[in-house]
Parts: C-alpha cells; sequence; structure tokens
C-alpha cells in the first residue's frame, strides 16, 4: 500500500482520488488517443504513491514529445500542488529501444548527473530540458518518444 | 632505442633460426636420446624460453617468478641425478650452462637445481621449466635400474630449466609497446585522414576489422582524432549519429533492438593502462550537448 503525503499509509479511497485528479488533468492527452495509466507503484518504496505512465496511441512507432510538454507540466504542477514531487523518469524513445533513465541535466556544465536525481530538479523547465536531453542521446530521432513513464512522491 | 637494439640484435638472430630448421637436429636430439639416455631438447628449451622472454610473449608466471631465497652456484659434479649430468654434458654447449642450487625445499620435500645460460642471483625472476621426473610410468628407470616406488622419495632434487627475466626485458617490452602504439596511431591517423576526405567516419576500420572506424579511434583513447573527425562532420544531425548510433559486432548499424550493439558512448573505456580516458568522454557528452543547444534553438 502507497504512502500518502503524511507518510501515512494511503488509503482506496485517497488513492483513487489522487488517481482521478491525475486522470483529469490528462484527459485531452486520452481524447487524443494517448494511453495514460495511473496505479500505484509497483516498486521497491511504497513511498511512491503514483505512477502515471503515457504511452502512445497502439500500432505506431513514436511521437513528438513537445505536444504533450504542457500536459507534463500541468500533472508536475498538480502534483506539486498535492505536495508529491517528482522522483523519477523513464522514457522509451520507441518501442524497440531500452527504456532510458531520464537523469538531471545540469545546463551550467552541459553535463547529466551519473545518479537518479530527477528529484532534485528546481522547476519543471529542468525537467523537461533532460527529457529532451535524454532522448537526444538515445539512437532514435530527437523530440520522438514512445512511451514515458513518472513516479511521484 | 637503447634497449630495443639488442633485443632485436637477439631476437633476430633467433627468428633467423626458424623453427622448422630446428626440426632435423630435434629428431636426432630425440633419437640419441633413446639411445643413450639423456634428456633432450635441453638447448631447445632454454633457448625458446629465452625467446619467448625477449620478444615478451606471455608466459603463465607473467613477469617471472622471484628467486627468494639464497642461491649457490654448484658444479655439474654436485648433481645428484646422473642422467641430467649426462644431459647437460651432451647438450654439446655444457659451457653455457650455469648450475644453481635454491636453499630452500619444495612441498615434497625437494631441493630445487636451476639450470640456465643465465647467471642468476637471489632476487632475480626467472621463467622455469620442470623437467620431467627421471621414475614414471614409462620410464621407471634410473641408470638403467628399475626404481622401486619407495626409493622415489630417495630422489632428493628436481631440476628446473630457467631463462632469466630482467629489468632489460621490461624496457625493451615498454619500448616495444611504444613502437607498437606509435606505428597504430600512425595507421589510424591515415585512416582518419581518408574518412574526412570521404566524411565518412562510421565505415568498417579494415577488411578484418568490422568495428567502425569512429569506434575504434575512441576505444584507442586517441582524443584528438575523435575531435578531428567530429569537427569535419558539419552535418548535425550526422555528428550525433556518430555519438549516439548503435552499431553491431560487424559493424552494421543496429536499428532494432540488438543487445550487444555499441554507440561511441557506451565505447568509452573508464581507463586505457594508467591513461584516463576522460577527455573522450568530455568531448562526446560535450558535442552532444552542443548538437542539443543547436536543435533547439534553431527552433
Amino acid at each position: 500500500m502507497a504512502l500518502n503525503k503524511f507518510n501515512e499509509k494511503m488509503s482506496d479511497d485517497e488513492f483513487e482520488e489522487l488517481k482521478q485528479d491525475i486522470e483529469d488533468s490528462l484527459v485531452e492527452l486520452v481524447d487524443d488517443g494517448y494511453k495514460v495509466v495511473v496505479k500505484p507503484s509497483p516498486y521497491f518504496t511504497d513511498k511512491i504513491p503514483a505512477m502515471v505512465t503515457i504511452t502512445i496511441k497502439d500500432g505506431m512507432k513514436n511521437q513528438d514529445i513537445k505536444p504533450i510538454k504542457e500536459y507534463l507540466h500541468q500533472l508536475y504542477d498538480l502534483m506539486e500542488y498535492h505536495k508529491y514531487s517528482l522522483n523519477k523518469v523513464d522514457v522509451s524513445p520507441t518501442n524497440y529501444d531500452t527504456t532510458r533513465h531520464v537523469r538531471l541535466l545540469d545546463k551550467k556544465t552541459g553535463k547529466v548527473s551519473l545518479e537518479d536525481d530527477i528529484y532534485k530538479a528546481e522547476d519543471f523547465e529542468s525537467v523537461w530540458d533532460s527529457i529532451d536531453f535524454c532522448i537526444f542521446s538515445s539512437r532514435s530521432e530527437p523530440d520522438k518518444f514512445y512511451r514515458i513513464e513518472l513516479l511521484f512522491n | 632505442m637503447k634497449h630495443i637494439s639488442s633485443f632485436e640484435n637477439h631476437n633476430e638472430s633467433w627468428r633467423q633460426a626458424k623453427a622448422y630448421l630446428r626440426i632435423p637436429n630435434l629428431i636426432v636430439d630425440l633419437a640419441l636420446s633413446k639411445l643413450l639416455n639423456y634428456i633432450p631438447k635441453l638447448n631447445f628449451l632454454y633457448d625458446s624460453m629465452a625467446a619467448k622472454i625477449d620478444t615478451g610473449t606471455s608466459f603463465n608466471s607473467g613477469q617471472g617468478t622471484e628467486i627468494n631465497c639464497p642461491i649457490q652456484e654448484i658444479k655439474l659434479e654436485d648433481i645428484k641425478d646422473e642422467k641430467v649430468r649426462r644431459s647437460l654434458k651432451l647438450s654439446g654447449l655444457f659451457k653455457d650452462w650455469h648450475i644453481y642450487k635454491l636453499d630452500r625445499v619444495s612441498h615434497d620435500g625437494k631441493t630445487p637445481i636451476y639450470i640456465s645460460k643465465d647467471i642468476l642471483k637471489q632476487g632475480d625472476k626467472i621463467h622455469g621449466e620442470r623437467l620431467p621426473d627421471n621414475i614414471d610410468k614409462n620410464d621407471p628407470y634410473v641408470n638403467g635400474i628399475i626404481v622401486p616406488p619407495e626409493d622415489y622419495k630417495k630422489m632428493t632434487e628436481f631440476y628446473v630449466v630457467a631463462a632469466k627475466h630482467s629489468i632489460e626485458h621490461d624496457l625493451m617490452k615498454d619500448e616495444r609497446n611504444d613502437r607498437y602504439e606509435t606505428k597504430k596511431y600512425k595507421e589510424y591517423k591515415e585512416k582518419v585522414d581518408k574518412a574526412i576526405k570521404s566524411k565518412y567516419f562510421m565505415g568498417r576500420t579494415s577488411g578484418g576489422d568490422f568495428t567502425p572506424l569512429f569506434h575504434n579511434l575512441i576505444k584507442n583513447n586517441y582524443v584528438d582524432l575523435v575531435k578531428q573527425c567530429l569537427d569535419a562532420e558539419i552535418i548535425p544531425e550526422k555528428k550525433r549519429g556518430m555519438i549516439v548510433n548503435k552499431y553491431d559486432s560487424d559493424g552494421n548499424l543496429d536499428m532494432g533492438s540488438y543487445s550487444n550493439s555499441k554507440s561511441s558512448m557506451d565505447l568509452v573505456p573508464s581507463s586505457i593502462g594508467e591513461k584516463p580516458t576522460y577527455d573522450v568522454q568530455q568531448l562526446l557528452q560535450k558535442t552532444l550537448y552542443e548538437l542539443w543547444l543547436q536543435k533547439n534553438n534553431e527552433k
């Protein structure tokens, strides 16, 4: 069972409420044919209450990620409002390529950190740059993605 | 090139005596050893070990085993094993051999006797090959008399043909490596010059080496050549491809999910010997970042 923002066990109702909020913020993406899945974290730490996965339309190879930027921003703000912060982002640039952990891009040095420390991002723009650079560093087409997975705690 | 010349002189003499030219001698040696009951190929054994040391051919014993106990030169007559004595006499070059007794005993209680054409002292490193004990299942005789198993234990010495691994050998190795590295770099430089003209950096390095040239430059930590290639590619997407595209072991661009294919970023070794690869890694990261900035600025 996931924990809520007060570090207490999250009830099913609490989670359903959070899930509904997330889905509402991304409803236009679903209308556009994207598949959005919100579920409790399956990972080792139950401190991550929600995992949001956005996958492109079935049968398509990969899509431009730019149009979903504003939805990701909305999601980021929503979770911030709920006092949750982004903990981890994984991107699959194509459906056949390896999933890549998005690492924080330091624009002062032009380097990505070696650790999974996207949670240290100060604002959404830093997160977005890190995602964009991560895709750019993969062998697939720049700006294209197949699936993106965001974990909040 | 102080040491390399001596190496070449020695080594060339060894090479000129091609292995196959030694075959007749070895056959005669083997035949005579059966007739006269001596251990064949002693000279050959020493010479081949010395040549391996000179040419830097790897041994299982690595840089050699250090003689870590007092060592004393003894005379031929001091050797207890008659067959070994006879073998050294009949090797024809007895005057070249030095015989040493080590002041220690092995785990089976025997004293090592080193037979070498080198002058050895405590602290020297040697490569050695132990001569087979004269008593074995196929030849359980000493001086024509069968030796009962209980007498095996009475044999108190074992014999090792030893060749010295000196500091000069290490220097020779370093010089050889330097010379090899210089030659290798020059070859890669020529390939890069050609690649710059054709603007094709991801082609197979050679007929026998399927790895893309650019990948080999990274693997070898040739930061200047890597930079030359990157600078020469002016099309941003192609330059990005040089860094992020994956190639399989046949040097083909991998468009799928072949797990063993590698990109330039995957190939940067953590170090080559004591030489850090920090610069190559930095260069690739910096180039990729600049391309990313360029992409975003263009939009």
